[in-house]
C-alpha cells in the first residue's frame, strides 16, 4: 500500500517531507508502546518485514526513531495526535525513516489498516 | 576491515541514547556486513546503551571491529547490578520512570542483549558493570 493511500486509510498525514519514491509500497505493521517490546520480538523477524513495515506506537520521544532505525523500519506511525519535536523528525529524516501522524488511537487505525490489506507478524 | 572506537554515555541522557548504536550500525553497513548480523549487533549494543543510561551512573562504549567479528565493551561507574541472574529474568526490571516514558523498563533488555549476542559476559560490583559482548559476521 502506498505511502498516499495509508494516509487516506488512517485519515492522517506525512510529518516528515518526502523520503520514499510515491510508489514505494508498505506491507506489514507492528504495535507497541514498549521499544524493548518491539527490539526483542522483531529481532528475528522475517527478512523485509521491517524495510516494508510500519512501527505504529504512542511514544513520540526520540527513542521510538532509534528504535525504527535500529530494527529498519521504513515508517514510523503516531497515534493519538501526538507531535514529536522538530529535533525527533529531523532525526526520523536523517535516518530515512517516514513519520506518519493521526488522531486516532493505536487500536482504531490497527483495525483501519489490518482491513485495508496491511499484515501483522502472525500472518507471515 | 579494523576499527577501534570509544563512546561515553552520559547517565538518564534519553534524548541521545542511541548514538553509539546509529554510529556502529552505518560503519557496518558501510563495510558491506549482511543485514541480519548488523540487526543483531544494533539491537544489542542499542539496548546496552539504553541500559547504561537509564541504570547507571555513566559509562564508556568501546568497539572492536575486525574482518571476523564486533566486540563490543560497556564499562559503567555503579550502582552496579545486585543480582545478574535476577536482572536476567524476563520481566525483571528497576527502571524509573523516566526510563519507561521513553519506552524501556520492561525488563527485557539484558535478556534480549544474550540472545543477540555470540559471545557475553557480565560482572558486576557496587563500584560499576563491565559487559563484554562479540558478535561474529560468519
Amino acid at each position: 500500500m502506498t505511502i498516499n493511500k495509508i494516509v487516506e486509510v488512517i485519515r492522517g498525514k506525512e510529518l516528515t517531507p518526502p523520503i520514499k519514491p510515491a510508489n514505494f509500497e508498505l506491507k506489514y505493521a507492528f504495535s507497541g508502546d514498549l521499544m524493548s517490546d518491539a527490539l526483542m520480538v522483531l529481532r528475528e523477524a522475517p527478512e523485509g518485514f521491517c524495510e516494508a513495515g510500519i512501527l505504529i506506537t504512542g511514544n513520540v520521544t526520540m527513542q521510538s526513531i532509534r528504535t525504527a532505525e535500529m530494527l529498519d523500519f521504513a515508517a514510523i506511525l503516531i497515534t493519538r495526535g501526538k507531535v514529536p519535536t522538530k529535533q525527533v523528525l529531523d532525526q526520523a529524516y536523517n535516518s530515512g525513516i517516514i513519520v506518519l501522524g493521526t488522531n486516532d488511537v493505536s487500536f482504531t487505525v490497527c483495525g483501519k489498516l489490518y482491513s485495508a490489506g496491511i499484515k501483522g507478524l502472525s500472518d507471515l | 576491515m579494523q576499527a577501534t572506537g570509544k563512546f561515553v554515555i552520559e547517565s538518564m541522557d534519553l534524548d541521545n541514547a542511541g548514538n553509539a548504536s546509529s554510529t556502529i550500525k552505518k560503519m557496518l553497513t558501510e563495510a558491506g556486513v549482511s543485514k541480519s548480523i548488523i540487526k543483531r549487533v544494533s539491537i544489542a549494543i542499542y539496548e546496552a546503551e539504553i541500559n547504561v543510561v537509564i541504570h547507571s551512573y555513566g559509562g564508556t562504549c568501546t568497539y572492536y571491529i575486525d574482518d571476523e567479528k564486533i566486540r563490543v565493551v560497556f564499562e559503567d561507574t555503579g550502582p552496579g547490578i545486585e543480582d545478574i541472574e535476577q536482572a536476567l529474568e524476563p520481566g525483571f526490571s528497576t527502571a524509573n520512570n523516566q526510563a519507561i516514558t521513553y519506552g524501556f523498563g520492561a525488563g527485557m533488555g539484558l535478556m534480549n542483549i544474550k540472545n543477540a549476542s555470540d559471545e557475553f559476559d557480565i560482572t558486576s560490583s557496587h563500584l560499576g558493570t563491565t559487559l563484554d559482548i562479540k558478535i561474529y559476521f560468519n
